[in-house]
């Protein structure tokens, strides 16, 4: 689509350059199928235990719970994969899929949120302003979401 | 999240969202539509096949706000 409005060069592979900036970001990653958190091995257990334990632990919970695999991908397959012109409600199914994902990231942020925290006495419930600039850190201190249209913890 | 959390609480922000979850990156972005419950009748597509000979199918897809809101 950005090709086709000129936004980028024809032969421009978006693919690529997202994979190597989004790679750059990683720490590690939780798998739902699996129920696995998987580490990187340059990424210390001190830095992974505060800033992706408090991500991943929800995740699994809801993976046990409610099924998170299927319930991620509860939106109508692709509409570019599919043949006929789609119709109205298939239009609107397509974005179930991103706001499910915000919904899931969201949550996650939440917590995360909560357990920096509530070593200082402090919940996201009573300290808006501390949420609102540590928020504000992590979508503007990370370049790559405003830019590629994704969301901040995909 | 956060917004939804301090004024609805904690099973409303989290156990009723993943019940009944919100369908558009706007009920995202603006948790107010998603509370009261705001429904938005999805715009109409042309009938492409009718309305223009030969073309060439390049990509499809529905643009949210969060497509758009940047």
């Amino acid at each position: 689509m950005l090709k086709k409005f000129g936004l980028l060069p024809r032969d421009f592979d978006l693919e690529k350059l997202l994979i190597a900036l989004l790679r750059e970001q990683v720490a590690g990653y939780y798998d739902p199928k699996t129920k696995t958190v998987t580490l990187l091995d340059w990424v210390s257990i001190e830095e992974g235990r505060s800033q992706l334990w408090p991500t991943s632990l929800p995740m699994h919970f809801r993976t046990k719970t409610i099924g998170l695999d299927k319930w991620m991908k509860k939106g109508d397959k692709d509409l570019a994969e599919i043949k006929k012109d789609p119709t109205p409600a298939r239009h609107e199914n397509d974005e179930i899929d991103n706001a499910r994902q915000a919904v899931i990231e969201g949550q996650a942020e939440a917590v995360m949120l909560q357990y920096v925290l509530a070593p200082v006495g402090h919940s996201i419930i009573d300290s808006p302003q501390l949420v609102d600039s540590m928020e504000d850190e992590m979508i503007n201190g990370t370049p790559i979401p405003r830019s590629s249209k994704t969301l901040p913890f995909s | 999240m956060v917004n939804l959390l301090r004024k609805n609480g904690r099973e409303r922000a989290f156990a009723a969202v993943l019940a009944n979850p919100p369908h558009t990156t706007r009920q995202i972005m603006e948790p107010e539509t998603y509370l009261s419950g705001e429904k938005i009748e999805p715009m109409r597509v042309p009938a492409f096949g009718r309305d223009f000979k030969n073309y060439q199918k390049f990509d499809i897809g529905a643009m949210g706000e969060f497509d758009v809101a940047c």
